[in-house]
């Protein structure tokens, strides 16, 4: 036999090497354990959950306050603005009218001297 | 009896007891908790076949997963053990002594298939599952499964002729 030959041979003996494998079967207590783990992972979901919940009302305080935050920033945004706005109307409306403002030297060059200076 | 069948099963995939065990439990542990989703288009059996088959596979990617990350590792820190290294490869029982050898080859080379040949094979060669019954559990034709089981002796064929000539 050549040496191909008896490699080919111990190929197909190889592909049946698994012909005559029986079940493998888990023992008698296989259920109990089973039932042992479920009941623990019935006793480990509630903590679960109650962690999931607390960073869940955390995540909803973090988002409230930044929605305010963001709600503050563009009223104060809003409000500066406006203000802004006023302030140049009030200045035209001065140059045209020629209100100017009240100089203090002046002021006191307008109070009468009776000479006594 | 399911439990044999969906332990054996992930045995198959597995070849860990330990492994085994605690995937199989997973499968009744999932079977439990969906019972109510199953929609009785297929047999109960098939539907649990399915569950363990996806679940082997499964702890098969983490274990790859892991195994690269261990392999990296090693590499960094040539003092650490490699933990897969460490795994028994455990055969179905009732292999005679002088098959042994020959059947853990088997396994290896079966373990080096693509998913889906290595599923119908295996489901084929260890559960002793008909191709009627491997179609239902993959949810594919009865021309699918003849092909994939196939294929996947035509590249154990390859694999094993490469691996006993490299050792002649």
């Amino acid at each position: 036999m050549d040496k191909n030959q008896k490699i080919k041979q111990q190929v197909e003996e190889t592909l049946h090497a698994l012909d005559n494998a029986d079940r493998a079967k888990t023992d008698e207590y296989f259920f109990s354990r089973l039932e042992k783990r479920m009941q623990e992972k019935k006793v480990a979901k509630p903590t679960l959950q109650r962690i999931s919940l607390s960073i869940a009302a955390v995540m909803l305080l973090i988002l409230v306050n930044i929605i305010t935050l963001l709600h503050y920033n563009h009223a104060s945004q809003t409000s500066q603005n406006s203000m802004q706005t006023q302030e140049i109307q009030m200045n035209a409306l001065a140059e045209k009218y020629f209100f100017t403002e009240p100089v203090i030297y002046k002021q006191s060059e307008t109070i009468p001297s009776n000479g006594r200076r | 009896m399911h439990k044999d069948r969906v332990y054996n099963t992930c045995l198959g995939f597995l070849h860990h007891p330990e492994d085994a065990e605690d995937t199989a439990q997973e499968v009744f542990m999932q079977v439990y908790e969906s019972i109510g989703s199953f929609e009785q288009e297929s047999a109960l059996s098939t539907w649990i076949y399915r569950i363990a088959v996806n679940k082997s596979l499964e702890l098969l990617r983490k274990r790859n997963r892991k195994k690269r990350r261990g392999f990296f590792m090693a590499l960094l820190n040539s003092d650490q053990p490699d933990e897969a290294e460490d795994r028994t490869f455990f055969l179905q029982p009732g292999i005679a002594m002088e098959k042994k050898e020959e059947a853990k080859i088997l396994m290896e080379a079966i373990d080096s298939l693509p998913d889906r040949q290595r599923i119908a094979f295996t489901l084929h060669k260890i559960e002793n599952l008909s191709y009627k019954e491997i179609a239902e559990i993959m949810e594919i034709s009865l021309a699918a499964v003849e092909s994939l089981i196939h294929r996947a002796l035509k590249n154990l064929r390859k694999s094993l002729y490469v691996y006993y000539s490299e050792k002649e």
